[in-house]
Formats: structure tokens, C-alpha cells, sequence
């Protein structure tokens, strides 16, 4: 079963699955960076660290994506 | 007694945060009226229930634990996390089974669904628990049980700042507003407004903290295995 959503509903989650997407991948990758450039036991955690924001924001992304949606889609 | 202090809290956290955050969630989706079933949250809070529920009413009966030696945490692991964590697990669970039978009785013609009926006095207990949250979060921050230990990877780049204390503090606190306020978020639109807000803000600080433990806890305990700068054996 599937309920129309609004144009504005539409583009937003739309939009937010981009977000999502370039956050994980930004986020994982200097994260990485991170991790080996930094010195020893702090590098390894502030590397660590960025991962834990970045898989954090991408869940506060989706939703928020479906809060919007409201299980309309 | 336990040598070590209880580290599943790990999910522990990010359920409670998922919890969180499917409350208002689950709000938006009954408030859009579209017809579609609401079976799939209901079967989430029993799943999301049950994990904490069991987990903390497990955490709640394993008693004495021992403190660690350079750590502040752990003798009390069972009285601030587990208790909590039965509490609002089983509180979780219950309302879970709720919906589902709300749903059912409803799509059988037995009774209209009602929703405040259904889910107001489990929040009145949850409303009441919130208090006992709030005095958790001044303990805590008070006896020092939320400052984070300096051998635990991650939290220990925040070792002798307040930055921590006054999370774990403000999310306990907060938490706690928030299910004082859940009997109330049902009728009244801006309690119900900020109800969303804070469950939803601190459900992510609490994912936040959980997943940052799925690191560290790891890292914690087994020494010298948390510091890369010791060769493991």
C-alpha cells in the first residue's frame, strides 16, 4: 500500500539519502585519515571518534527523513 | 563477587536511543492517519523491550560488582544502568503488545482503536520513573560516577574536562523530562512538540554514547591490549 506524499516531502527525503551518503563516505574516510596520521593511542581514538559521529549523524539523518515521511511512502 | 564490571551496556545504550527516537517516530506515523498498519512499531518496542528489559533486569540482580582500580564506574553499574534499563525495557515491551492488540481488536471490529487509552497509563508509570531518572543524572554527576575512566579508548581523550559528566548528567536529566512529560505528549500538541524534541535530540545522544562504547569497551578492560603503544602478547 503506498499513501502520496507532497512534492516538498519528496524532495527532502530525497535530498537526505544524498546527505546520508556523503557523510558516511566523507566521514569513514577522514576517520581513517585520522587514525593513521595522528600519533598513537589519541590518533587511534580521535579516529574512532569521527567514525562513531559520523555513523551517529547518518542515523540522525534518516530519521529525520522519516519523520518527514511519516511511513507515507 | 564479579572481577570485572559489566560492559554490554554497549547495546544497552543504542537501544535505549533507538527507542527514542522511535517514539516520536511512531507518533508522526499514527498522527498521519493513513490507513497503513502500525503492527511494525509495535513489533519494534517488543523487540527493542525485550533486548533491554532482559539485559537490564540481568544487570539489575548481579550484585556486588567490584570497583576497578582507576576507573569510577562499575560498583553501581547495576543500580544506574540496570535498573533504568528493566524498567523502561519492560515498560517498552508491554506497550509493544499493547498496540498489537489495539491494532488487532480493531482490525477484527471488536473495538475502535484508541490509542491514548491504550498507551496513557503505561506512560503514567513511565512519567513516574522519570523523576527517579533525574535524581540518577545529579548522583552520578555529583559522586563522580559519570566522569570517564582514563584507560577506556575514546572516552579518555575527555578525561579531567566536565565535558562528559555533564553529557551523561543532561541525558539522564533529560530522558527523565522526557517521560514525564509522554503521558501528556498524547492530547496536548505542545507538550507533544516538545516531547518529540527531546526524545528525539537526546535518543541521538544516547546512539551517540552506545555506539562510542562499541569501541571502547572493547578496548577497555583486556590490558595492555588498549594501548597500541604496548606490543600485544
Amino acid at each position: 500500500m503506498s499513501v502520496h506524499i507532497g512534492e516538498d516531502s519528496a524532495r527532502w527525503s530525497s535530498l537526505l539519502i544524498k546527505v546520508t551518503w556523503a557523510v558516511l563516505v566523507l566521514g569513514v574516510i577522514l576517520g581513517g585519515i585520522l587514525w593513521v596520521v595522528l600519533d598513537g593511542a589519541t590518533g587511534e581514538d580521535i579516529g574512532a571518534l569521527t567514525w562513531v559521529i559520523t555513523f551517529t549523524a547518518a542515523i540522525a539523518l534518516m530519521s529525520v527523513r522519516q519523520m518527514i515521511l511519516a511511513e507515507r511512502e | 563477587m564479579l572481577m570485572q564490571g559489566i560492559t554490554y551496556n554497549t547495546t544497552m545504550g543504542l537501544v535505549v536511543g533507538i527507542i527514542m527516537i522511535l517514539v516520536p517516530l511512531f507518533m508522526r506515523a499514527t498522527a498521519a492517519d493513513n490507513g497503513r498498519p502500525i503492527a511494525g512499531f509495535g513489533w519494534a518496542f517488543v523487540f527493542s523491550g525485550a533486548f533491554l528489559g532482559i539485559t537490564g533486569m540481568h544487570m539489575t540482580l548481579t550484585w556486588p560488582l567490584e570497583q576497578i582500580d582507576g576507573v569510577f564506574c562499575c560498583a553501581v553499574d547495576n543500580v544506574t544502568f540496570g535498573e533504568p534499563a528493566a524498567f523502561y525495557g519492560l515498560l517498552t515491551l508491554i506497550a509493544g503488545f499493547a498496540i498489537l492488540r489495539a491494532e488487532d481488536r480493531a482490525e477484527r471490529g471488536i473495538r475502535k482503536m484508541d490509542l491514548v487509552a491504550t498507551l496513557r497509563p503505561i506512560l503514567y508509570v513511565a512519567a513516574i520513573g522519570g523523576f527517579g531518572l533525574i535524581l540518577f543524572g545529579i548522583a552520578g554527576l555529583h559522586f563522580g560516577q559519570w566522569r570517564p575512566p582514563e584507560v577506556e579508548p575514546i572516552a579518555r581523550l575527555l578525561a579531567g574536562s566536565m565535558i562528559e559528566p555533564l553529557m551523561v548528567f543532561s541525558m539522564y536529566v533529560f530522558t527523565g523530562i522526557a517521560a514525564i512529560l509522554s503521558p501528556f505528549a498524547l492530547t496536548n500538541k505542545t507538550v507533544g512538540r516538545a516531547f518529540t524534541i527531546i526524545s528525539w535530540l537526546f535518543g541521538m545522544a544516547w546512539i551517540l554514547l552506545g555506539l562510542s562504547l562499541f569501541y571502547g569497551h572493547v578496548g577497555f578492560f583486556p590490558f595492555p591490549f588498549n594501548n597500541p603503544d604496548v606490543m600485544h602478547p
